[in-house]
């Protein structure tokens, strides 16, 4: 039992984790309707530049953090900028060039990388004890970085939910002639969007570092599994990825346990696959809207 | 046209394409007037609009608002400058509050004036005052439309443009959506409106124009063309008579 509950509590700190690492990508999606196949690449930059703040100025993963994010935020809007917003034409066409546009930036983002760190797997050490509570043991480095996870995605959350330039990203996913017609300059709208979710995966790398080892070219993994937890929580949906990150963590960490590790991977396609069998649109998501 | 003109068109030739859907358009708006263009399906009436806002760009001629050419200036700009607009389809947020697009209306203003105005929408449109924690996807049309007229009536506009706000709806609702639009001419705003229901249109507007093939065929005041046989004609020759024929006496009310 107590083995169940401690399964459990990690299940729950790993779901914490992924949601952040998926947040991002929810966001971009959201507002334009772009999948950010360089997301898992962003979220290795944003690692290993907390890799190299430890390593030259020995700034812990936390302070790391908000640094990552910005980078990330900068380099993001300027995608959205230079990139994508040329590319963006109404209609499936659209996205699918943005899909291509997308695609072959991960691959630059991971090349540049790849020359700047190499080849080898990395990691920032951090934490490594664990908080004891009552007769269960929890990695503190894991419950740190998912404290961290659920405040950002919290606030970010009651940002775009409550402000008025939260608002206006959710005005211009949803119509954008609309959102234009108030006044909104829905290509800034666009950046901020495109910066903020980079920033997410700039600033979960910064904290999954430290749980992976990361490697540059762990990134194309890393979407997959971030774009697997949205598809699965219905795309856009900000409540129906957090029900997602929980299901694939808890899935994650009981498959691990029971069946060891190459099997757990497996599982939760599986889990995946059962669940857009039952609904299609995803936990949360509803159908026929996009 | 009294002086401090609005709104001025010259040889304004617009289209999808390099196909000019709108051939040389002339149009001038001042300060409180009320135009509407009328015509058929396809006539060039939404052309003419997308235009003005800068939704499809000019292939010949210019578009003046206020003064100002409106050459290089986006949708929001446009809207910046101070012309409200309610898109064809009415183009609302479906998933956030009457409330909350309201605000969105007027998005670059403090949260106070915000607030206010939005009980200024509330005071206009007293309908919408119980809805406003509903989600507009889930309002009536009638109520959509509204909400799309005090959207666009949040920034203060000098002009207000409406494309086609009576489509999809019921003529009472149609007659009640244009009284309360009636009421707010008082302040001075100018209001061009595209319609395909000429009925409503020419009741509430002074001025109006009909659409044929992309040009503006007929001009003169509301009361004369709603008598103009040459009206009815231009509907019926792009088979549309229905729309003028079939309208209920009901809407009268």
């Amino acid at each position: 039992m107590l083995t169940v509950i401690t399964l459990a509590i990690l299940g729950l700190l790993w779901g914490g984790v992924y949601l952040l690492m998926a947040t991002g990508l929810n966001l971009i999606y959201g507002v334009m309707k772009v999948v950010n196949l360089a997301h898992g690449d962003f979220i290795v930059l944003g690692g290993l530049l907390a890799l190299s703040l430890f390593a030259e100025v020995g700034l812990n993963p936390l302070a790391a953090f908000p640094i990552a994010a910005l980078v990330m935020f900068t380099i993001g809007a300027g995608v959205q900028f230079g990139l994508l917003e040329h590319i963006t034409a109404a209609g499936s066409e659209g996205e699918l060039r943005t899909l291509l546009a997308t695609f072959g930036l991960s691959y630059v983002v991971a090349n540049a990388s790849f020359l700047v760190w190499g080849s080898q797997f990395q990691s920032v050490p951090f934490l490594e004890g664990a908080v004891q509570a009552g007769p269960i043991a929890i990695p503190a480095g894991l419950l740190a970085a998912s404290l961290a996870a659920f405040a950002t995605t919290l606030l970010i959350h009651l940002w775009l939910t409550t402000t008025i330039t939260g608002k206006s990203l959710h005005a211009t996913a949803q119509s954008a002639l609309g959102a234009a017609s108030c006044g909104i300059d829905v290509r800034r709208v666009r950046m901020l969007a495109f910066g903020l979710g980079s920033a997410m995966a700039g600033g979960a790398g910064a904290l999954v570092i430290t749980l992976i080892p990361f490697q540059t070219s762990t990134g194309g993994e890393l979407t997959v599994h971030a774009f697997t937890l949205i598809a699965l929580g219905g795309l856009g949906n900000y409540a129906g990825a957090w029900l997602a990150a929980e299901l694939l963590g808890l899935t994650e960490v009981f498959a691990q346990f029971y069946l060891g590790s190459n099997a757990a991977a497996a599982v939760i396609y599986i889990v995946f696959i059962a669940v857009l069998v039952v609904r299609p649109q995803g936990l949360l998501g509803q159908a026929g809207r996009v | 046209m009294s002086p401090p003109e609005v709104l001025r068109l010259e040889g304004v030739s617009a289209g999808y394409g390099r196909v000019p859907a709108l051939h040389a358009v002339d149009l001038a708006l001042g300060h409180g007037e009320t135009l509407a263009i009328i015509g058929a399906n396809g006539a060039g009436k939404s052309t003419l609009l997308r235009a003005i806002m800068g939704e499809i760009p000019l292939l010949g001629g210019q578009i003046r608002f206020a003064g100002t050419r409106l050459d290089g200036f986006d949708i929001h700009a446009r809207a910046r400058l101070g012309i409200g607009y309610a898109p064809e389809g009415r183009q609302l947020f479906p998933m956030l509050s009457v409330a909350d697009t309201l605000e969105l209306g007027a998005a670059r203003e403090p949260a106070s004036v915000r607030r206010e105005r939005r009980s200024e929408m509330f005071a206009i449109f007293p309908k919408l005052r119980p809805l406003r924690d509903t989600r507009c996807g889930l309002l009536s049309g009638g109520e959509q439309q509204m909400v799309a007229i005090a959207r666009a009536l949040m920034g203060r506009p000098k002009l207000l443009v409406l494309d086609e706000p009576s489509t999809g709806l019921a003529p009472r609702v149609i007659a009640e959506l244009y009284a309360s639009l009636s009421r707010l001419l008082d302040g001075g705003l100018a209001v061009l409106v595209a319609e395909q229901n000429a009925r409503a249109a020419l009741r509430f507007a002074r001025h109006a124009a009909v659409c044929e093939d992309g040009r503006l065929t007929l001009r003169g005041p509301a009361k004369t063309l709603a008598e103009d046989p040459r009206v009815i004609a231009a509907y019926i020759g792009m088979r549309d008579a229905t729309i003028w024929s079939a309208a209920p006496e009901s809407d009268e009310a």
